[in-house]
């Protein structure tokens, strides 16, 4: 009877054994799944974007826009009676509607690209003069309904002349006559653009859909008619005074492309890229490590290899700690008050380097000091031996043995100023230009990320921006990683 | 020995002495600064008028200075990230310390310290697209935001810090404490958890104070995802306002008494900060003399 209890009493208490350790194991892997999650999921968000594109009209592959006879089936109508709409091979579009295309064609500023591409081009737009030829008299009626047009516009007397200047401008847009469209295939800074011509609209007035989604105009005309919906052409619409219905459209892209890594911001990083802002990156992590690493090198030497336990090496530890534990918004209002104001150095990149460099140095004198730490005696005592100094002992020998791990620690301190934001919200400032001077307002990847955040500028620009900083992080980390696997073999050969 | 030599020897070791000054310097300077800039509030405002009160209107008339309401969201943050981050927290450090193998042990420690450094924008950023439409989908809340979705961002940021403290201190526990403990006959668990946790319990509640300091100083993360309301939150969906986040949304238009007032906001998270790293010190120390 004892002898059955006692065995009782061992199993539940392996079973509660392994059920704690269940717990614990379930605790760890939870973690590193929710790390998993955070970075893939700000890849993914950052690399890739998929969202609902909604138009008033009809996306389809055509390259043609009739003059007159327009026809259901989308542009037979003969050679001559039609446009080709050409764009420089820079501008990121595939195809523009009529009513993009007006307003390029009759608006009173210069046009811009970002509206639609997120390029930070202006538009250069070409026509046919308008008294030179019929077609170009009926285009002129087309794209500006009888009036002028837009007083950007400048006019080319032939297509190969529209077509040549359209080549040599950037953000150069214009038409040319259908029978110019080999011409214009031809050459090779040249882009041919799709046209959207046609709308949908409801046969019958009442009862129809406000919006409708692309793939159902894919599935066919019939299935469209039996939804008492058709496509129209978009004078028709105009001239019967139609109600065009929306048409949803799913639109994917890749938004870490090499272009948002290499253009300058620009509308606030509405449009174009982060090059400016990677560049101010690395010049605050430069600066900073370049100030904060001799003084957090000198600290640690002095602490590990000359201080004694007296009271004022007490002070400095506590001073260390401390300064660790500081909030970073409270060195960002010290950067502000004493920096910014005080020594009136201003709101610009040395206050913003000076109030990093306090936050990063309790990071950099700590790891130092390990690494000093972790140089054996025996070496110091062999270079003494030897007859060298104090000094000599420190710079010739235990410094350069603990090398890889003050490189460690620089690295680490690196990936700290990469991720600071709150030090940099009022020593820094906001401009999103190269930096200049040491008076220049700038920002910063991290600070990028929060103002395109919180001025709701733009999503998918704050996704790619944090992708290419967790990208950073990941690649900071991997290096210090793989120099402490390699300072670890060293101490233990 | 050339006079020289020594003289330069001499200079050297000034230098470095100055270059470890710089930090405890900065200290003296940032509390000089803080407070100068913060207290010339309390001759207009009454000192208890400014902790306790619940009214926050710099650019009313007549302006009204309190920040109870930033006060009680930094708290309320702060305890249900740790309320969420130490049982986790300290989980997965007697797993790195007592059960798992070498190998596994390292890869997970490279994993939390890249948790450590994820940037605090990104766990915003995530917190507000990724957390708060789950917190939407299963609350009554409209927004996602608020108390209890910056607490799960912020428990997530401390994690590191607690898991690191408690495995370094379940490491740090005497050999001969275990091995007595097995020899009585006690399983692994009831050795850990009767043995090895109480002998390192100091060492633990040094961890969940720095984090619990790491979680009311936090600005970034919590500026995005806890909703930035000024009025006293009446329960854990609701949005709030915490010190930090006071001071980083008021900066950008405040002036005069305002912008005093801001500073003043920073003396009391400085103090708080001040208090919890002298607690963490106070116990990080005793648990080394403990081990002695």
């Amino acid at each position: 009877m004892k002898l059955n209890l006692k065995y009782d009493r061992n199993l539940g208490l392996k079973l509660k054994d392994k059920i704690a350790k269940g717990i614990l194991i379930a605790f760890t892997a939870v973690s590193i799944l929710v790390l998993f999650w955070i970075i893939g999921y700000i890849l993914y968000k950052g690399s890739y974007s998929k969202k609902n594109v909604s138009s008033n009209f009809f996306i389809e592959k055509n390259t043609i826009l009739p003059l007159d006879n327009l026809s259901e089936g989308g542009g037979e109508s003969a050679p001559g009676e039609a446009l080709v709409f050409i764009v420089n091979k820079h501008v990121k579009v595939d195809g523009l509607d009529v009513a993009q295309l007006k307003e390029f064609f009759t608006s009173a500023r210069n046009p811009k690209w970002g509206f639609i591409t997120e390029q930070n081009l202006n538009a250069s737009v070409y026509a046919l003069f308008p008294q030179d030829n019929q077609l170009a008299v009926k285009a002129s009626s087309l794209l500006c309904g009888g009036e002028a047009y837009g007083a950007s516009v400048n006019f080319e007397k032939s297509d190969d002349a529209v077509i040549n200047s359209v080549a040599k401008d950037n953000g150069g847009i214009g038409f040319v006559s259908a029978s110019s469209l080999a011409a214009a295939e031809k050459n090779r800074k040249v882009k041919i653009l799709e046209v959207y011509y046609r709308q949908l609209v409801a046969t019958s007035k009442d009862k129809s859909p406000s919006s409708i989604a692309h793939s159902e105009i894919l599935r066919g005309l019939d299935n469209l008619s039996a939804q008492g919906l058709r496509l129209a052409d978009y004078r028709e619409v105009e001239s019967s005074n139609l109600a065009p219905i929306e048409i949803q459209r799913p639109v994917s892209k890749f938004l870490l492309t090499p272009a948002f890594l290499f253009t300058p911001p620009a509308r606030s990083g509405q449009w174009g890229g982060i090059s400016h802002i990677i560049v101010n990156t690395l010049l605050l992590v430069f600066f900073t490590i370049l100030i904060s690493c001799p003084i957090g090198m000198g600290a640690a030497i002095y602490l590990t290899q000359y201080a004694k336990e007296r009271w004022y090496v007490k002070l400095i530890r506590l001073g260390v700690e401390t300064l660790a534990g500081v909030p970073s918004i409270i060195l960002g209002l010290f950067g502000h008050v004493f920096f910014v104001k005080t020594l009136g150095l201003g709101i610009g990149f040395a206050s913003a380097i000076l109030s990093i460099t306090i936050m990063i140095l309790p990071t950099i004198i700590r790891t130092m000091e390990e690494a000093l730490k972790s140089v054996p005696e025996s070496y110091k005592e062999g270079s003494y031996a030897l007859g060298s100094t104090k000094l000599a002992t420190i710079f010739k020998v235990v410094v350069p043995a603990a090398s890889t791990g003050i490189i460690t620690g620089v690295i680490l301190a690196i990936g700290r100023v990469v991720s600071e934001t709150a030090v940099l919200l009022y020593t820094l400032g906001s401009s999103y230009q190269l930096v200049s001077g040491p008076s220049s307002s700038a920002r910063v990847l991290s600070q990028h990320i929060y103002l395109l955040f919180s001025e709701a500028i733009s999503f998918e620009k704050a996704f790619a921006s944090a992708a290419v900083l967790i990208i950073m992080i990941l690649a900071i980390n991997l290096i210090a990683n793989s120099l402490i696997r390699r300072m670890n073999k060293m101490q233990i050969d | 020995m050339k006079k020289s030599v020594r003289i330069f020897e001499k200079t050297t070791e000034l230098t470095l002495l100055l270059c470890a000054l710089v930090s405890i310097l900065s200290v003296i300077f940032i509390s000089v600064f803080i407070f100068k800039e913060g207290l010339p509030l309390f001759q207009k405002v009454g000192f208890f008028d400014f902790l306790f009160g619940g009214d926050w209107s710099p650019t009313g008339n007549p302006p009204s200075y309190g920040i109870a309401n930033f006060i009680i969201g930094s708290i309320a943050v702060t305890f249900l990230s740790l309320l969420f981050a130490m049982p986790i927290g300290i989980g997965v450090g007697i797993f790195l310390a007592e059960i798992s193998g070498k190998r596994l042990a390292s890869f997970c420690r490279a994993v939390v310290q890249l948790f450590a450094g994820i940037p605090s924008v990104i766990y915003g950023l995530f917190g507000y697209i990724a957390i708060a439409p789950i917190i939407r989908r299963f609350s009554s809340s409209t927004t996602g935001l608020g108390i209890f979705t910056a607490a799960i961002i912020l428990a997530l940021m401390i994690l590191p810090t607690i898991i690191n403290i408690t495995e370094v201190s379940l490491l740090s526990v005497k050999r001969n404490l275990r091995e007595a403990s097995v020899a009585l006959g006690a399983t692994d668990w009831y050795t850990i958890s009767r043995v090895v946790l109480p002998a390192a319990k100091t060492g633990i509640a040094a961890g969940a104070v720095l984090g619990m300091g790491r979680a009311v100083g936090e600005t970034m993360a919590v500026l995005m995802v806890a909703g930035n309301s000024v009025s006293r939150p009446g329960g854990i969906l609701d949005l709030t306002r915490t010190l930090t986040m006071n001071i980083a949304t008021d900066m950008k238009y405040a002036s005069g008494d305002h912008y005093t007032s801001l500073f003043t906001t920073g003396i009391v998270l400085f103090v708080f900060i001040l208090v919890l790293n002298l607690a963490s010190n106070f116990l990080i120390n005793r648990s080394i003399r403990g081990e002695k």
